[in-house]
């Protein structure tokens, strides 16, 4: 009788066991193995962009790094030349010219009329940030009903609704006033100002100024418990910065090295605000008045009293305790900066937000923004769900999560389900990247005669010549790619008329066989496969993670089939689970990974795919780990490694070093790019929604669709 | 019979530590922690970790100690002040994430059990009533249909059916306007008009199961001599079937139900994801996807109880109906 009490033990460990194998598997679990919030969404973000050259071209013409105030920008006729997206490009803008009167919503009228919060003049700083919409001064009113997937899915609302001290214009590249409205640099780019509006508040009332800033600077970023590891950003010369209040609205901060991507970085996701980073005690500033309550320095009794009333609430510690106060996403009660305020946490099935009356930005008509009264966000636990209710027309905009290879059941349904579809293209993004690793000879497996064609550059060229990319192109992505290189785009001053590696992305067998047989490839075996010198056969080995955003094991599977059949040289699928592949390039292990590149313009401010500086890892682990000990590589990556340094210290050298970095990795053939600029996020817009940019280029580092302004879309006729 | 309740309730603690144990270890069998997810998300804003700062997290989160330590710390938790430990992914207390969704999982499983209950004994004693009738054949293939496909194809079919013919996406227990609301006559009621099609989803299998095992029990005992008896002596045919054979037809069927209980609530997973149910399901895949070990080891705790109870109440059961086994336990 002891058979059924067997077989239920048998059965949980079964259960157990299942899902652990399932998890291994399941595509959302990129997603979450990144837990929390922001990465969710660096990851979430799979590669793309058509936009072509595009949105970082006029970048390259405007290093706004060191200077002084507010930048205007809407689109350019650059912008539409280089032909962003179809029709007419309509961008917001901030405008310069302040409103006569101000007005407000309904809403918040009513509750200024009940005495609940005071008039508007109360609530409004100074000077708002006044924004021109895309399209049209919109109406109050409305839900912008989404989807999101749990609560490491954060980015979700952390996205559209910056609380950055500064931020991005639609183009991803100029910074713009925000909650800051002005900043300076001087020359060595190594002491910034930020000026905040005066009169900014809280969501709950409260005032905003650089007691904010210095709360956060004192209390948290310097204290061991809750930042054992202060974010790499607030150091310099291994020391942290320097904050000073110069007074309430200005604040100093002051590095030991030449820092000019300070700023930039500063209005990107990297430092952003406590809305994203408060719940890893990072955010530049945080809610001091509110926190205080929470922290061992201004509560008496100190740590065991703090400690005590965190365990009495089940942490088991105050600081743990305290990032949870401060994580607003969690904690409604947590004041906040944003335009849209939390009032159901997102660890519930229904994440619900509702109009910060406080909020600092009106339109060009004086009406405080946002739109839109609230945001509420159903659960859907997994993507199927998810994109059946997009289907279905229940979301207001959503990109995240969307499917692209459900489009056509979503263009089925557009006119059931009253939306239209937009693509938010990241600009020069790779889908499945070949990086070929040039440190492999010093790993552990690495053979000096292999290694010494991986680290040619006609090899590389001549394999990229091999490559047939339209075929990966229809085959996966539905011919929705592009088969350009890095560097489309750009003029090679040398060749004009073409880009650099140009002729390399192009299908040439003949010219790459020649390569190879000059090289000392030219013996072959009985099935024709190259041999190298040594009379040992040629085989490359393509070490991809399975059940990551894309079928890397697929691509990857067609190209080495395209190389045995155009090229004779060999190649060896390497698939493995996630951690165990990214395991192999922490070891260097790995010949050859296969895996997306974010948009060229976040090349230096996220270095991680083409560069081989920091966390940088796939063309050289070895090489930028020594970088960190001030050892340069040789040749063309100490050359990334220089100019990558350069622009981390001079700011006007950001812009110009961009394009120079992307640019060797496409002389060098390295990445060796297959599709590029697939669509991002597959937006389904109903059709009543106006002022969504056309076209709006992606990114994560502006946080799209933060460089959209959510604050100034509206619903013409209310929820439908 | 004390002896055997004794040495039941014995292997039940042993059944229960093993299953934290399994649990515990297979949580912990992927490469890397919840600190390698997390500074992989570093990375991937370009943000350096490096091996101090790794470890310092790891200290943090109390992970930089070995396996066993970390699992006696859990266990001793949970046996001394209840407590299953904190969420790192919800930066929450365990027993606060999951209280409402097991609450919501326990009552779709008991539902579901009713829901078996309802239509399958019925339908079980029609069809052995009515052998090799009409209706005896209708079920039997309906029920071979039920049994054959799985479950979380049954889901997504009547997704996509409910989608097509109603334009009505399904998923969740509570429309928008409930699901956050506290508990009232207005949000039972609510919940009960979402809960059917997760409950015909999970029943589905269980009652074609319990329609077969019924009508097999009832054919064995209506051949039986006393049957043949009760007719002969002139009782009504409905009391003739209902007062005996149905009796012991339906013993089966209790203990079966403990039974069904792991399959409903595994089952609830997978379903649970494919409908978006707010049950303990999709929250324990997250959970392991996420490395978020004390979230995930405090489900699998949870469900591993429920099952080991289940198992126990259907000895127990099975002891009370079936002297057979009381006498084989003594």
């Amino acid at each position: 009788m002891f058979r059924k009490f067997q077989f239920g033990l048998v059965l949980v460990a079964m259960l157990s066991m299942g899902v652990v194998a399932m998890s291994c598997s399941d595509e959302e679990a990129e997603e979450v193995t990144n837990t929390t919030n922001a990465s969710a969404a660096a990851k979430a973000a799979p590669p793309a962009a058509k936009a072509a050259a595009k949105a970082a071209a006029p970048a390259a013409k405007a290093p706004k790094v060191v200077e002084t105030s507010k930048t205007t920008k809407a689109a350019t006729a650059d912008d539409q030349a280089a032909g962003l997206g179809e029709g007419d490009v309509s961008w917001p803008s901030l405008s310069d010219s302040m409103p006569s009167s101000f007005s407000e919503s309904p809403l918040c009228a009513a509750q200024a009329a009940a005495g609940t919060i005071p008039a508007l003049e109360d609530r409004l700083p100074d000077n708002p940030l006044v924004i021109s919409p895309a399209e049209s001064i919109g109406e109050y009113g409305g839900t912008w009903f989404r989807g999101f997937t749990g609560p490491a899915d954060g980015q979700n609302m952390e996205r559209p609704m910056k609380d950055h001290l500064l931020f991005f214009g639609t183009n991803m590249t100029d910074v713009q006033a925000n909650i800051g409205e002005s900043w300076t640099s001087n020359a060595d780019a190594t002491e910034f100002t930020i000026t905040l509006r005066k009169g900014l508040k809280w969501s709950d009332g409260d005032d905003f100024n650089t007691d904010d800033i210095m709360f956060w600077v004192d209390n948290m970023l310097s204290d061991e418990e809750i930042n054992p590891s202060p974010p790499a950003w607030a150091k310099s010369g291994g020391e942290l910065l320097k904050f000073t209040a110069l007074d309430k609205e200005t604040i100093q901060i002051n590095s030991l090295e030449p820092y000019g991507l300070l700023i930039t970085l500063i209005a990107s996701v990297v430092v952003a605000g406590p809305h994203t980073r408060g719940d890893g005690g990072d955010g530049l500033y945080a809610p001091s008045h509110y926190l205080k309550q929470f922290h061992p320095n201004f509560i008496d009794g100190g740590v065991a009293a703090a400690n005590a009333a965190a365990e009495a609430e089940g942490y088991d510690n105050w600081a743990k305790y305290f990032l949870f106060k401060n994580h607003a996403n969690a904690n409604p009660d947590s004041p906040m900066m944003t335009a849209w305020k939390v009032t159901q946490p997102i660890t519930s099935e229904q994440w619900a937000l509702e109009r910060n009356c406080f909020y600092y930005a009106v339109d060009t008509d004086g009406q405080q923004l946002p739109y839109m009264d609230y945001v509420v966000l159903d659960l859907a636990e997994n993507l199927e769900v998810l994109n059946l209710k997009a289907i279905a027309g229940e979301y207001t905009v959503q990109g995240r999560h969307i499917d692209l290879s459900k489009l056509a059941v979503f263009k089925e349904n557009s006119d059931k389900g009253n939306y239209r579809i937009q693509f938010w293209r990241q600009p020069e993004s790779g889908i499945a990247n070949l990086y070929i690793n040039e440190d492999w000879g010093r790993g552990p497996n690495g053979s000096p005669e292999l290694a010494s064609f991986l680290t040619n550059k006609d090899f590389r060229a001549a394999l990229s010549m091999g490559t047939e990319r339209d075929e990966i192109n229809e085959v996966f992505f539905l011919g929705l790619g592009e088969v350009g290189g890095l560097c489309a785009g750009w003029d090679d001053p040398n060749n004009p008329g073409k880009y650099i590696g140009e002729d390399y992305v192009q299908f040439n067998p003949d010219a790459a066989n020649a390569l190879l047989d000059a090289m000392g490839l030219d013996k072959r075996d009985s099935e024709g496969m190259r041999l190298m010198p040594s009379g040992e056969k040629i085989v490359v080995t393509h070490s991809v993670a399975v059940a990551a955003f894309e079928d890397y094991e697929g691509i990857d599977g067609m190209v080495i089939e395209q190389w045995r059949q155009n090229l004779g040289v060999d190649g060896k699928l390497d698939a493995q689970e996630r951690s165990l592949w990214s395991g192999r390039i922490d070891t260097n292990e790995a010949q050859l990974n296969s895996w997306e590149s974010s948009g060229r313009a976040g090349a230096i401010i996220t270095p991680n795919h083409l560069g081989m500086v920091g966390a940088g890892g796939f063309i050289a682990r070895v090489s930028a780990t020594d970088h960190l000990d001030g050892i340069y590589a040789d040749g063309w990556m100490g050359e990334w490694q220089r100019l990558y340094d350069e622009a981390v210290s001079d700011g006007s050298k950001y812009a110009p070093n961009l394009q120079r970095v992307v640019e060797l990795n496409c002389e060098n053939v390295n990445p060796i790019t297959t599709v590029m600029n697939k669509p991002t996020y597959t937006a389904i817009i109903k059709k009543n929604v106006h002022n969504v940019p056309n076209p709006l280029p992606f990114s994560y580092h502006a946080q799209t669709s933060g460089n959209g302004f959510p604050e100034t879309w509206w619903l013409e006729g209310g929820n439908q | 019979m004390l002896n055997f309740l004794i040495r039941r309730t014995v292997f039940m603690f042993v059944a229960l530590f093993a299953v934290t144990v399994i649990s515990f270890f297979i949580i912990n069998l992927p490469k890397g922690d919840y600190v390698t997810a997390y500074i992989a998300q570093l990375q991937a804003t370009g943000s350096l970790v490096d091996a101090d700062e790794a470890s310092n997290l790891r200290k943090f989160y109390g992970l930089d100690r070995p396996l066993y330590i970390q699992y006696l710390k859990w266990i001793s938790q949970i046996v001394l002040e209840q407590n299953l430990g904190f969420s790192f992914e919800y930066n929450q207390p365990v027993t606060v994430v999951i209280a409402e969704r097991l609450l919501l999982t326990i009552i779709l499983a008991i539902a579901t059990i009713i829901f078996i209950w309802i239509f399958a004994i019925p339908i079980g004693i029609i069809s052995a009533v009515k052998q090799y009738s009409f209706w005896d054949y209708l079920f039997t293939f309906l029920g071979f249909i039920g049994l054959a496909i799985p479950d979380f194809m049954i889901a997504l079919i009547m997704m996509y059916l409910f989608f097509v013919w109603f334009d009505f996406s399904p998923g969740g227990l509570f429309s928008p306007e409930f699901s956050q609301a506290a508990w009232s006559y207005a949000r039972v009621m609510d919940l009960i008009e979402h809960m059917w099609i997760p409950i015909v989803v999970l029943g589905t299998a269980g009652t074609a199961q319990l329609i077969r095992i019924t009508r097999a029990n009832l054919l064995d005992e209506l051949a039986k001599p006393y049957v043949v008896t009760a007719r002969a002596k002139g009782l009504s045919e409905w009391k003739v079937i209902a007062k005996y054979p149905v009796r012991i037809a339906l013993n089966p069927a209790i203990s079966l139900t403990a039974y069904i209980l792991p399959f409903l609530i595994s089952g609830s997973v997978i379903v649970g994801v494919v409908l978006s149910l707010p049950t303990v399901g999709p929250m324990l895949v997250k959970a392991l996807v996420a490395q978020d070990m004390y979230l995930a080891g405090g489900i699998i705790l949870l469900v591993g109880f429920m099952t080991v109870i289940g198992t126990f109440i259907s000895d127990l059961l099975l002891l009370w109906i079936d002297p057979r086994i009381r006498f084989e336990g003594s």
